[in-house]
């Protein structure tokens, strides 16, 4: 008994000894890559293991400062990591960073609890300017200020404080970023009046829907211009229309289109809680008569309409945000597939609203096949990827680390990978052509008649524009260069729909901005 | 064998012990990243700073306070990097980024920190960041980057070019 225990207790050890030295050879190449830039680790005070406000980490980064360089200056100083929960009363954060500047260099300091846990140093790259005088306002009295416009922000989703001063700015600027109604907003006092500046929220912009009626060759901008579009769908039994999903006046607005999408008109808006965040559209339903929309919002769950206009929030499905969702059609069926994050990600199928199938764990992305009857879920982090349908589904190998796939997925297909680019795979054939490297696609889908055209879209992040293979993917033609001369957004074409083997929609994809309120 | 036993039960302690140890100071971690570049663009990031060359962006994630002190990240993008706090620093290691000052000058920087977020439509895949190049243009270039208005200052190099020769590249990096 006692010699059975005892190797028990050995092959514990050995196993505890293997990982410590994994985790020690982490460490010590983790101190390797530092080496050059760390100069040392210097404690400013040692006696201070508690959160500090920003008047307590300034004296201490200041009294560092004249031990650099007499003539250093704060450029910039901020919290960071995790937020307290308490900060929003008190004032203070656990963690800082401070830039200093002097004319040889730019020091980045990493602050925890009064103590200087990492340095690094920097070229001047001339942005960043020093900030003379310190300020007079702390980040306790910037509570009181901020108290007095906004109290909604002081809440227990924690505060963050930045002074910082730039080139842009005319004299160092305070602020205070936190949260107001599930946006991040931010107050810009200034440090020695107290004066506030200005109120700003982060919102969705920018972006829009652009049309083709020959094929891809030439684009064209819709009326759906600079609102961010969250997704679009074509309707299964009408090919001159389309819905869109869009951000507006912090509302889920749904547009739709009857014209191949040239012109765009709002449908319905969502209900308030359904946020303004938009994620995905589809239609369902097993003919005309019975189609429905459903919606997918950031923080509002899922919403279903039958009409189009009148909207009631879906129950039944895992709470999450749902990015990504496909619908695939055969014979008259639907079957309709969700990828939910949160504590029960994982793939939910399902052919009415009332039951759902988990398919499998974690998050994963849609490329419907050039008829819809079939999908792919790719995760992005393997080989591995589901080939879902009306009937059923199953687990699949695929070539890389996928993102994208179109095409006919029994017979030939393209795929897209972030580091091998463009391939094409052959059904039977385990050898994958790689045909495109050099941009990173956003989009990718193929035409409705995708076995007799060959016919592929693909839209680029940023470089790139808008890509056409009429031959499979075999090769590439750059039909647009620059999306944004159309419609102004963030160069990303996040989304493309074939309405008919002529008409396409693509959308370039919208960005976060702070805005006045 | 009641003495050997005795050092061994010693000897584990202490292994365990370090090996806890190590455990809560490893938190640093390697993986292959999607490095693209941006320039100009919005003044300040979602941090609420200004972007300046050192800073890079990610994928945004929704931070929810469930229960008082309580947060859960939504990563709705499903990249293992969304979830980061603002300051996660990362290093790319030997491979330097080439940039330039506002004075036309080449500096290199490998230490780059998260003060921004990008592609909310979630377009690209997990340990995604782009990395800022500056604001920097000649006085009469326009302030624009890839078809994008931005914020810019007048200096003798133009960062969007900076931003456009690095392209898109994947390289391992360490995250701490």
């Amino acid at each position: 008994m006692k010699k059975a225990l005892l190797w028990t207790g050995v092959c514990i050890l050995a196993i505890c000894c293997i990982v410590l030295i994994v985790n020690l050879n982490a460490i010590s190449s983790t101190a390797d890559i530092q080496a050059d830039v760390i100069t040392e680790k210097t404690k400013i005070a040692s006696k201070s293991p508690y959160p500090l406000s920003l008047e307590q980490v300034w004296d201490l980064t200041m009294e560092y400062a004249d031990r650099w360089d007499k003539n250093a200056r704060i450029a910039s100083l901020g919290s960071i990591g995790a937020p307290s929960p308490s900060s929003c009363q008190d004032g203070k954060q656990q963690e800082w960073q401070a830039v200093l500047i002097s004319s040889q260099a730019e020091l980045w300091l990493t602050i925890k609890d009064g103590v200087i846990i990492e340095e690094v140093r920097h070229p001047v790259t001339g942005t960043l300017l020093p900030i003379e005088e310190k300020p007079l306002i702390d980040s306790r009295r910037l509570l009181d200020i901020v108290a007095q416009r906004h109290p909604d922000i002081l809440n227990q989703s924690g505060c963050d404080f930045i002074i910082e001063n730039t080139t842009s700015l005319s004299a160092p600027m305070l602020r205070l970023l936190g949260m107001m109604q599930g946006k991040r907003t931010l107050i810009e006092v200034n440090p020695y009046s107290g004066d506030v500046i200005s109120s700003k929220k982060y919102i969705l912009k920018g972006g829009g829907v652009l049309f083709s009626h020959d094929r891809g060759q030439t684009w064209n901008p819709s009326n759906l211009s600079g609102l961010f579009v969250g997704n679009i769908e074509t309707d299964p039994w009408k090919n001159n229309q389309a819905y869109a999903i869009v951000s507006q006046n912090n509302r889920s607005v749904v547009y739709s289109t009857e014209d191949y999408g040239e012109t765009w008109n709002v449908l319905s808006l969502l209900p308030e809680q359904a946020g303004d965040w938009p994620r995905t559209i589809q239609i369902i339903g097993n003919s005309p008569t019975e189609r429905a929309w459903i919606v997918t919002t950031e923080s509002g769950g899922a919403w279903h309409s039958s009409d189009g206009k009148n909207w009631a929030k879906m129950t039944g499905l895992p709470d999450g945000t749902i990015t990504w969702s496909a619908v695939t059609r055969s014979e008259n069926r639907y079957r309709i597939f969700f990828s939910i994050s949160g504590n029960k990600a994982g793939v939910y199928a399902g052919r009415d609203l009332g039951e759902w199938e988990k398919i499998t764990e974690g998050n994963y992305r849609f490329s419907l096949s050039f008829d819809q009857t079939q999908a792919i879920a790719t995760s992005g982090e393997g080989k591995q990827g589901w080939l879902l349908a009306v009937d059923g589904q199953e687990e699949m190998m695929l070539p890389e680390n996928v993102l994208r796939v179109a095409g006919d997925f029994s017979d030939s297909f393209v795929v897209y990978s972030m580091e091998k680019g463009a391939g094409i795979v052959k059904a039977g054939d385990s050898a994958t052509q790689w045909t495109l490297n050099s941009y990173l696609f956003s989009s990718l889908a193929a035409a409705p008649d995708y076995p007799d055209s060959h016919l592929l879209i693909a839209g680029c992040f940023r470089d790139g524009g808008i890509l056409r293979s009429m031959d499979g993917g075999v090769t590439w033609q750059q039909v647009l260069v620059n999306p944004n001369a159309l419609i102004t957004g963030s160069n990303e074409m996040a989304f493309i729909r074939f309405l008919s083997p002529t008409d396409i929609l693509i959308v370039n994809g919208g960005y976060l901005v702070w805005e006045d309120f | 064998m009641g003495r050997f036993l005795k050092t061994f039960y010693l000897f584990s302690f202490f292994t365990l012990f370090l090996l806890v140890v190590t455990f809560s100071i490893g938190v640093a971690g390697t993986a292959n990243g999607t490095f693209s570049a941006y320039a100009m663009g919005n003044r300040y990031g979602a941090s609420g700073r200004e972007v300046v060359q050192g800073h890079f962006a990610n994928h945004p994630g929704l931070i929810i306070t469930t229960t008082p002190g309580v947060y859960t990240c939504q990563n709705t993008c499903n990249d293992p990097g969304a979830c980061w706090n603002w300051g996660k620093k990362i290093s790319t290691g030997v491979n330097r980024v080439r940039m330039h000052n506002s004075t036309g000058g080449e500096i290199y920087l490998n230490m780059f920190w998260l003060y921004d977020n990008g592609d909310p439509n979630c377009t690209l895949s997990g340990y995604w960041m782009d990395l800022y190049h500056g604001r920097f243009k000649t006085p009469y270039a326009p302030c624009n980057c890839r078809g994008v208005v931005g914020f810019c200052y007048d200096a003798s190099p133009n960062s969007c070019d900076d931003a456009i020769n690095f392209g898109i590249k994947f390289m391992p990096f360490t995250y701490y």
